[in-house]
């Protein structure tokens, strides 16, 4: 058969625009395993409802660190007892105040052990700069995890913080970060 | 090389006159910073000792023998001879009051560093660390948990440099103006006869560096021209003068 | 179309260019270099709130305050109290590994019955049962070990034994034995201590005072005090160790010898021209010493010059608060009168019951009526009493208790010890690690670790002033153990002893109250001391006095000077994980340990260098390498206890020899107390 160019140019760009939405919309897919707290934590109810501050739960302590993830200390002030109807909630109350077993709560900005985050170096910042704004939220976002690294997807990369770093002044040294 | 200059120079004096050698502070070391148990540690080229104590001696007989022990952290070198070989940037002295970081994630494990290092204060991870069953519980969040193939030093407790700097943001303190018992690594703060002393050395109130202009602090190793921010400190003369005395490189286990 | 060769590489071309454009191939890579660095072995970290709790470490013979860091309630690391007067923020290479005991590989994680050569696990009603089936059936022919000097649990243990009837209740060898059984001769009553913080001139006579003997963070801080006040430090013995580096001087003294030294002091300071004629005894204890310690005796003895004596003597004289520390350099095997010759030097020098000298502390409250008196079970020896029933001179005990105790292994006459262990019916240990004693024994009920339950300490041998320290657990138990004494309770209940109280806490309670002390704040962290000193009469000996039985030197033996060097362990613990690399190139060649000698005694006897040999005494032989260190006397021979374990883990087994089988005991005629603190060995090459 006579060679025709389209037929070498037409396989080129349907391989090229194939690979690019695979690379772009099914590498992710395979990428990423999807997970779901172990609690519909619901924090609509909690805030509008309830009408709790965000530091109610989400406080630095006396030493300067940060509670970013409260533990069933925080909760049993008021989840001693099921407080409403939800099932989630029962679940909360029988398999973990009782069994005194704390949320193992999935983390999406989780950092590696080798990384240092000091949040109250970065409270001028607001929170959604890096965290989604869950706050009127009634079910937590779905969580990717990164089925090789086992990170997730919204781990910050380190350029993102040398970015920031560099553009506000603040240092840049290895030690800052990491540990 | 040229020394960077910071505006705080953190530093270590170690009074030799009050060290008995009793080996708290290498344990304490190795607690604080999630150093691998080892079942074996007599061969020491394969151990791994932040902070490592030898025994020194005046070398003469019995009985005007005399005995002292110096402990040995990282020197935390004004001109470190390992971040300045380091093939992938693993090391480097770029943080505000002098500690030489190492990113262990960087580190490919040539070992280059601790061929560079004169006072033998990097180690490296030939085994990953095996921790009896249970006692991961007791790891501290302070360092991570390094798996071989990697080089590790002392870091002077750096985590806690970072708590005391998290403490002063929370009290609207100044984090750059540190009081002098803020932050102290865990060697110093834990040694029975407080022989370990720790501070600023660009500050003269600070004891560390008040002691370190006495005639008699020395450093180790000073003509290398290293610069070491680790001072020792003796009244007697012949524990200075080692200070200057290359390691013996024998065999059977004397170079280390 | 079809897809013919060409099309397809020009497909798979694009799809290549394609994917060059999409971030596959960089995160692939970035993705499994940080999957390489993660593998499942390497631990994680666990995050959460930081809190320093307050707590008590008795893992070597003092009972001090340390601190202890938890993340989210979980202990990660132990460091010094700077509340606590016996810590003062400093921690001693054993406290500073404490918090890793607690996941020892050698934990016992349950209680275990002796099933043929090993053992089968047991539930706690199972065992509490059969020890209480034990009691019954022994009656008063029982015995019970305690390795805890300053606990309310051991009061628990010599009250049930009590009540059963038996009188056998033993505290391990130490220094609190010869030092009451001393006290007593000069006429005192109470617990011996020391304040050091306020002397001027420390002698210590053998006390490692910076490196094992006594409160040693509390030395540590008291010496780094003083020194800045210019006090001095003399330190005396047959080595140098980690407080001869410190201290003004080292004088070589053989080993064991001190005591005779003290005397020979003591002589010339009694010859100095000042009227002493008034106080009780002084006339004959003045005449004896002067007889029996002359200067050429004490110099043939100890190897110390004349001239130092006297120098001593001078020194002492001079100082306006001197005080001398008597004390076997391995914290253990000095007599009654040995310890009696130094705390006489005291006394000629008035610093007995005085501020910077000798204090006597009142003996901690009885709360439990049936157990025996501290005193009274000091004054019981019980290497003498192993020692008789090995040999069949006494009958062996029907049931024999062993609370923090390791006597399987950290025994002079160490076989005759094992033996009459072995000769014993039912032999209970409530170690909470596998030591020798728990793997020699029938039952092993574990004690829940020292965090992990209430404990409590009373004056620590060498305390300064009386204390009391109460620490609360700081952890749940992590294994299925339970707190000695309140198994003791209930078990007792079962037995039908009544010791009245229900619980361990009570028992403390009733303690702190008797002392005056709040319990509620000692829980926070607070200690109690006090300032009250019971009234003492002494007199410059009220027993007859005596010569000091020292070992000849025959030309064959060298003279064995033992020493304890917390950082490998003590006698109730084996070396923990973390000190392993603490032990120095110089101490171990591989798993052999290293002895001392220096060149003079090494070419005396043809030895070199790393050479293997072997050191043997009437008690048994040890296997060791030599090192040539020129900071020990002539003709001696260092060697390091706390090696040598045979149980345990890991970490400790099979790591040189066990040193406390040299040591060959005798007993003191007069107080029966045993003596092992101038042993002679043989060292040849193996």
């Amino acid at each position: 058969m006579a060679k025709c160019k389209s037929c070498v140019v037409l396989p080129f760009l349907v391989g090229l625009v194939a690979s690019i939405v695979l690379g772009w919309w099914g590498f992710p897919k395979v990428l990423y395993s999807q997970k779901t707290q172990p609690i519909r934590f619901d924090h609509v109810v909690h805030v509008e409802d309830q009408a709790m501050a965000c530091e109610d739960c989400h406080a630095f302590r006396d030493d300067g660190s940060y509670a970013g993830m409260p533990t069933n200390a925080n909760c049993v002030g008021c989840h001693e007892d099921v407080q409403g109807e939800d099932p989630d909630e029962a679940r909360y109350v029988t398999e973990y105040v009782q069994q005194e077993k704390e949320v193992e709560w999935l983390g999406y900005q989780k950092q590696p052990d080798n990384v240092y985050f000091s949040h109250i170096a970065h409270k001028e910042l607001d929170c959604t700069s890096c965290h989604p704004d869950v706050a009127n939220m009634s079910t937590p976002p779905v969580y990717y995890e990164n089925r090789l690294s086992g990170y997730s997807k919204d781990t910050m990369k380190m350029w993102q913080c040398e970015e920031c770093h560099a553009q506000s002044g603040a240092s840049n040294a290895c030690f800052v970060c990491h540990k | 090389m040229r020394a960077k200059e910071f505006k705080v120079k953190w530093g270590m004096l170690v009074d030799l006159d009050k060290c008995t050698g009793c080996g708290a502070c290498t344990v304490a070391c190795r607690a604080e910073n999630n150093l691998p148990p080892e079942a074996d540690a007599a061969n020491k080229l394969r151990t791994n000792d932040w902070m490592n104590i030898y025994e020194l001696s005046n070398k003469k007989p019995f009985p005007d023998h005399e005995v002292a022990y110096l402990p040995r952290p990282c020197m935390q070198c004004g001109r470190p001879s390992c971040s300045t070989v380091c093939p992938v940037v693993a090391t480097l002295k770029d943080e505000e009051g002098g500690i030489v970081s190492q990113v262990y994630p960087r580190c490919i494990g040539c070992r280059y560093c601790m061929a560079a290092c004169p006072y033998h204060a990097r180690y490296f991870n030939w085994f990953d660390p095996i921790w009896p069953e249970g006692m991961e519980k007791v790891l501290t969040p302070y360092a991570s948990a390094r798996p071989r193939g990697v080089v590790e030093k002392c870091t002077f407790c750096h985590h806690r440099f970072m708590a005391a700097k998290e403490q002063a943001r929370m009290n609207d303190e100044d984090p750059t103006e540190l009081a002098e018992d803020a932050y102290i690594p865990a060697c110093a703060e834990i040694c029975p006869t407080g022989a370990i002393k720790f501070g600023n050395l660009k500050n003269p109130e600070h004891e560390v560096s008040k002691m370190a202009a006495s005639k008699y602090a020395f450093r180790l190793l000073e003509k290398l021209g290293t610069d070491p921010q680790v001072y020792y400190y003796s009244k007697r003369e012949w524990v200075r003068k080692l200070g200057d005395n290359y390691l013996k490189n024998a065999k059977g286990g004397e170079h280390v | 179309m079809g897809l013919d060769r060409r099309s397809f590489i020009s497909l798979v071309a694009g799809g290549v260019a394609g994917s060059l454009f999409t971030p596959v191939i960089w995160k692939t890579l970035d993705d499994v270099s940080i999957w390489t660095q993660n593998w499942p072995w390497i631990p994680r970290l666990q995050y959460g709130e930081e809190l320093t709790v307050p707590a008590l470490c008795k893992l070597g013979a003092d009972a001090y305050g340390v601190k202890v860091k938890t993340i989210a309630g979980r202990p990660v690391a132990a460091e010094g109290n700077p509340d606590h007067p016996l810590s003062l923020g400093g921690i001693c290479p054993l406290g500073a590994a404490s918090v890793h005991l607690l996941y020892s590989p050698s934990r016992v994680k349950n209680p275990k019955l002796k099933d043929g050569s090993s053992f089968k696990d047991i539930t706690w009603e199972e065992a509490e049962e059969l020890l209480a089936g034990k009691i019954t059936e022994a009656g008063a022919n029982m015995a019970m070990i305690s390795g805890d000097e300053t606990g309310s649990v051991t009061d628990v243990l010599s009250g049930l034994v009590g009540k059963a009837g038996s009188d056998k209740s033993y505290f391990m060898p130490g220094e609190s034995a010869p030092a009451a059984a001393a006290l007593a001769m000069l006429g005192g009553d109470g617990q011996v201590g020391y304040d050091i913080e306020n002397a001027n001139y420390v002698l210590m006579l053998g006390a490692d005072a910076l490196g094992s003997w006594g409160n040693v963070a509390r030395n540590g801080k008291a010496f780094s005090a003083s020194r800045e006040k210019g006090v001095k430090f003399v330190y005396v013995g047959p080595a140098q160790n980690g407080t001869t580096a410190v201290a003004d001087s080292w004088i070589p003294c053989a080993a064991g010898t001190e005591p005779v030294l003290a005397l020979g002091i003591a002589a010339v300071i009694a010859g100095t021209n000042r009227d002493r004629s008034f106080w009780p005894g002084f006339a004959s204890f003045a005449k004896f010493v002067q007889t029996s310690y002359p200067l050429e005796k004490v110099v043939e003895i100890t190897g110390v010059s004349a001239a130092t004596i006297t120098g001593l003597a001078r020194e002492l004289a001079r100082a306006g608060r001197p005080l001398v520390l008597t004390a076997a350099e391995a914290g253990q095997g000095l007599g009654a009168f040995e310890l009696a010759a130094g705390m006489s030097l005291n006394m000629l020098l008035e610093r007995v019951n005085t501020v910077g000298g000798v204090r006597i502390l009142p003996w901690a409250p009885k709360v439990v009526e049936a157990a025996a008196d501290k005193k009274a079970m000091l004054a019981n020896d019980l290497v003498a009493y192993l020692s008789t029933v090995a040999d069949g001179g006494a009958e062996a005990p029907a049931l024999l208790m062993v609370y923090g105790a390791n006597p399987a292994y950290a025994l002079p006459n160490l076989a005759k010890a094992q033996a009459a262990i072995d000769k014993a019916g039912f032999v209970v240990s409530f170690s909470s690690f596998m030591d020798e004693t728990a793997a020699m024994a029938d039952l092993i009920m574990p004690d829940s670790y020292a965090f992990e339950r209430l404990d409590d300490a009373y004056s620590p041998y060498g305390s300064g002033q009386p204390n009391y320290t109460v620490a609360a657990p700081v952890i749940k138990p992590v294994f299925d153990t339970k707190p000695a004494g309140d198994v003791l309770l209930s078990v007792a209940a079962k037995a039908e002893l009544d010791l009245g109280f229900e619980s361990f806490e009570d028992v403390v309670k009733a303690k702190a109250e008797a002392l005056g002390a709040d319990f509620d704040e000692m829980v926070e962290g607070a200690a109690w001391v006090s300032e009250e000193f019971p009234a003492q009469d002494l007199a410059l000996w009220t027993t007859p006095l005596q010569e000091l039985a020292v070992a000849a030197q025959d030309g064959k033996t060298l003279a064995l000077a033992p020493v304890l060097r917390l950082k490998i362990g003590s006698a109730k613990v084996a070396i923990p994980p973390f000190n392993t690399n603490a032990i120095r190139f110089d101490e171990m060649l591989g798993n052999d340990m290293y002895v001392l000698i220096n060149a003079a005694t090494a070419k005396n006897l043809g030895l070199k260098k790393d050479d293997a040999v072997k050191l043997a005494s009437s008690g048994g032989e040890c296997k060791a390498r030599v090192r040539i260190f020129e900071g020990v006397m002539n003709d001696t021979v260092v060697a390091p206890l706390g090696l040598g374990h045979t149980a345990w883990d890991a970490f400790s087994r099979g790591k040189g020899d066990n040193v406390y089988k040299l040591l060959a005991a005798d007993t003191e005629a007069e107080t029966g107390l045993s003596r092992f603190a101038t042993v002679r060995v043989t060292v040849s090459k193996a």
